[in-house]
């Protein structure tokens, strides 16, 4: 079931209504409620891999339990890598099956051996990549004893599969998430209502920026070779402001889903558009996966500590194994190659956490300097999505080299017709920056605004989204 | 939570007041200056895009054109029906049937397309009854409310446009467009043949529109618009099954069927419509051909 449907705008409200009004008094229902949502919620989509999400959830929940049986080192080792292995397993089956044979024929072609073995038709179950490192986060915290394992097993059952952040993140550390699910819920009214912005302020993310920026970066990304240089450029553009669009916009929508619920969701986005170094831009962008990956990757293997060699040898890891992560693709390994690139200068440098505050804090406009870098940032990052964009490296380092020409000083031949989306990304930079303080864009319990004129913008948001929505798309992270 | 929910409502009541609010309003404009059309106006053009494109009203001077893309029979029967009302002097309706016209395939695409839907509502709501408007809805509710939810935004067109008299209910499209050759090639790639079905629904509408015409002694006269030879061709058994379905239900009824009409290609913007001049050769003609049967 998608966000911006029709079937979730009927569903929301059903289970809204039961988990307040018949279930309330009843955790257990409560929890009970959730996990039957919620897999409704994932089924609509292929029922047939609801089996796949519940066998992971039984598993390590029982991997859980045993840990908390065991003292023995070699025991809890052993259940711990039965549950990377099965995980980790079932994720590299579906993801990366057909991606490592067909390399494994290109290498041996490479030495003159064909070889001739059927790749699988494999479908890749919604949301594999985020509830796998959401249950692990959980077996792995266990087995370091940083966290109690569950006895309670809707409460189990309903945290890895918790509808709102189950096929696109952000991707919930068991320590957060999971005790919510142990306490009674409270309706507190101000949170509901700043959920409810925040959803808004997603679906306008989603429908309007992304959905109408996919269409024009679609076109352009798929007729490269045909477009004059300042045409690429908007493709890039375009193309930059759907992924964050989509993206973030799908994580507006599920924080403040469970808002709605009670629950209290990780922050994924932090602006990170503005940043002005590439690390700080890490620092802003899902970081639901930063960090997961910098827990439970970078820091065991070492982190910054250590010597150079193994300092330059994390980044590298860390950041290719982020890539690999969005997709069994060379463009996604390049992607993460090249912000591994953009990012160890600064490491080297130390200048990695420099930018730790909002920009231009305190003031309305950046300065220069400030300017300047977020500019800088922005356009590196920009050349990083055309590897994630296209559908293979040699078209993608093809696009980059079109951008290299004379008529990269033409008007292009559609901007007319790109003007509406044009504006839609600049309302979305406006108001962003004026709140670039804030956990999200649209929080504005300590800005005096008269209701009628509150009110009045909500209204405003909600026909924009209905008049000037795009064609609907699913979410670009659906496939991760 | 009693104020959650009571804001919820609230906030919706007054979305959904707009949208209603505009239909309303929309409907007062158009109906404040009407749909009366000037009195020597007598001969009515309603069909799709083929006689959209193809016939000129200006030099067709006592006909007014009102047709619009993608106007099934159910759209044309709501024009007719409200036009004949506010004008009286209305005695000849030209509609265009085309080997597509009633396809099964475009009862979707025309009929219950959402953004057909989406598009045609905003326009045509006013037209409606309560039964059309009950046709549409249980047919594609969710495509109907999207065109209810439009409708502010048509109204805020129609005020900034300030032509309050705009009604976009279709007219004469002189089209310089001229993408012929490319299609002709496309053509040969995509041989893609459609189901041969008509739609009971379509053929309900124009049997609506015949029944209308009877009762309200209005002269019906069926036009086909002059198409490239090559789609003809491609398109021979429609064209087969058309002229069967005319000659056991529709024979009655003039039928103008220029599928055959001799134009070079430079009258023509592509395979089934024409251009400009190609429109004002052919309504010339055409209004020859209408003297002399009468």
């Amino acid at each position: 079931m998608l966000f911006n449907s029709i079937d979730f705008a009927i569903f929301l409200p059903i289970v809204f209504t039961l988990y307040w009004f018949v279930v309330q008094k009843n955790l257990k229902l409560q929890n009970l409620l959730i996990i039957v949502a919620s897999y409704l919620f994932y089924g609509w989509w292929d029922y047939r891999f609801l089996s796949l999400i519940v066998f992971s959830s039984l598993l390590d929940y029982s991997i859980g339990l045993g840990l908390s049986k065991y003292e023995d080192k070699t025991k809890r080792k052993v259940l711990l890598l039965l549950s990377l292995f099965v995980n980790l397993g079932f994720l590299g089956f579906f993801k990366y099956y057909n991606f490592f044979l067909d390399n494994f024929i290109d290498a041996f072609s490479l030495f003159g051996s064909n070889i001739s073995i059927q790749g699988l038709n494999i479908i890749l179950p919604v949301g594999i990549s985020f509830y796998t490192f959401q249950t692990l986060s959980y077996t792995i915290d266990v087995y370091r004893e940083k966290l109690k394992p569950t006895e309670d097993i809707l409460s189990f059952l309903a945290f890895v599969s918790f509808f709102p952040q189950l096929v696109a993140g952000p991707i919930e550390r068991a320590s957060n998430l999971l005790p919510q699910f142990y306490k009674k819920r409270r309706f507190v009214y101000s949170n509901a209502v700043d959920g409810m912005r925040q959803i808004l302020w997603g679906l306008f993310k989603k429908v309007v920026v992304a959905d109408n920026c996919a269409t024009f970066a679609n076109q352009i990304f798929d007729n490269y070779s045909e477009h004059s240089a300042s045409t690429l450029v908007f493709g890039v553009l375009f193309f930059t402001f759907q992924i964050y669009g989509d993206f973030s916009g799908y994580s507006d929508i599920a924080i403040g889903t469970s808002r709605l619920f009670g629950f209290n969701l990780m922050r994924n986005f932090a602006f990170p558009y503005f940043s002005r170094d590439i690390a700080e831009f890490w620092r802003r962008w899902h970081i639901s996966l930063s960090t997961w990956f910098r827990d439970y990757l970078y820091i065991p293997l070492g982190g910054s500590k250590g010597g150079l060699v193994k300092k330059i040898r994390n980044v590298f890891v860390i950041f290719l194994v982020s890539g690999f992560w969005h997709g069994a693709n060379w463009t996604f390994i390049v992607w993460g190659f090249l912000n591994a690139l953009y990012f160890i200068p600064i490491m080297l440098m130390k200048k990695n956490r420099v930018n730790t505050n909002d920009v231009a804090e305190g003031r309305l406009f950046p300065t220069f300097v400030e300017f300047r870098q977020i500019i800088f940032t922005f356009l590196l990052t920009m050349v990083a999505w055309v590897f994630f964009r296209a559908p293979t490296v040699t078209d993608a380092l093809l696009y980059l080299k079109g951008l290299f020409s004379k008529s990269i000083l033409t008007v292009p031949d559609n901007l007319i017709n790109w003007l509406i989306t044009l504006a839609f990304i600049f309302t979305l930079v406006f108001v962003e920056w004026l709140q670039r303080g804030k956990e999200h864009a649209l929080e504005l319990h300590d800005i005096k605004i008269s209701s009628p004129l509150r009110w009045s913008f909500y209204i405003l948001i909600f026909f924009t989204i209905f008049w000037y929505g795009g064609s609907q798309q699913d979410f670009i992270y659906f496939q991760f | 939570m009693r104020i959650f929910i009571s804001n919820c409502f609230k906030y919706l009541g007054i979305f959904f007041l707009i949208c209603l609010g505009s239909l309303l309003f929309n409907s007062i404009l158009i109906n404040y200056y009407g749909y009366k059309i000037v009195k020597d106006k007598n001969v009515l053009i309603l069909g799709d895009s083929h006689t959209e494109y193809a016939i000129d009203d200006n030099i067709y001077n006592n006909s007014i054109n009102l047709s619009h893309s993608a106007d099934s029979y159910f759209y044309s029967y709501l024009k007719i029906r409200k036009l004949k009302k506010e004008n009286p002097q209305i005695d000849t309706l030209l509609l265009a049937l085309s080997n597509h016209n009633l396809l099964i395939e475009y009862e979707d695409k025309w009929l219950f397309n959402t953004s057909n839907i989406k598009s045609k509502l905003r326009v045509y709501a006013d037209l409606m009854n309560f039964s059309d408007f009950l046709f549409l809805l249980k047919a594609n509710p969710s495509a109907v409310i999207q065109g209810i939810i439009e409708s502010p935004k048509y109204s805020i067109k129609l005020l900034i446009k300030g032509s309050l008299t705009e009604r976009d209910l279709g007219s004469f499209q002189p089209s310089e467009r001229n993408s012929l050759k490319k299609d002709l090639e496309q053509r040969k790639k995509n041989k893609k043949i459609r189901a041969l079905e008509y739609s009971l629904i379509e053929i309900n509408y124009l049997f609506k529109i015949i029944d209308f015409s009877i009762k309200n002694n209005i002269e019906l006269i069926f036009i086909s618009t002059p198409i490239h030879p090559e789609y003809k061709k491609s398109k021979e058994k429609e064209i087969q099954l058309l002229n069967n379905f005319y000659s056991s239900n529709l024979s009655q009824f003039n039928f103008f069927d220029y599928s055959e009409f001799d134009l070079a290609d430079d009258y023509f913007q592509d395979l089934d419509h024409l251009n400009t001049i190609g429109a004002k050769l052919f309504t010339t003609h055409l209004m020859k051909e209408i003297k002399k049967n009468h």
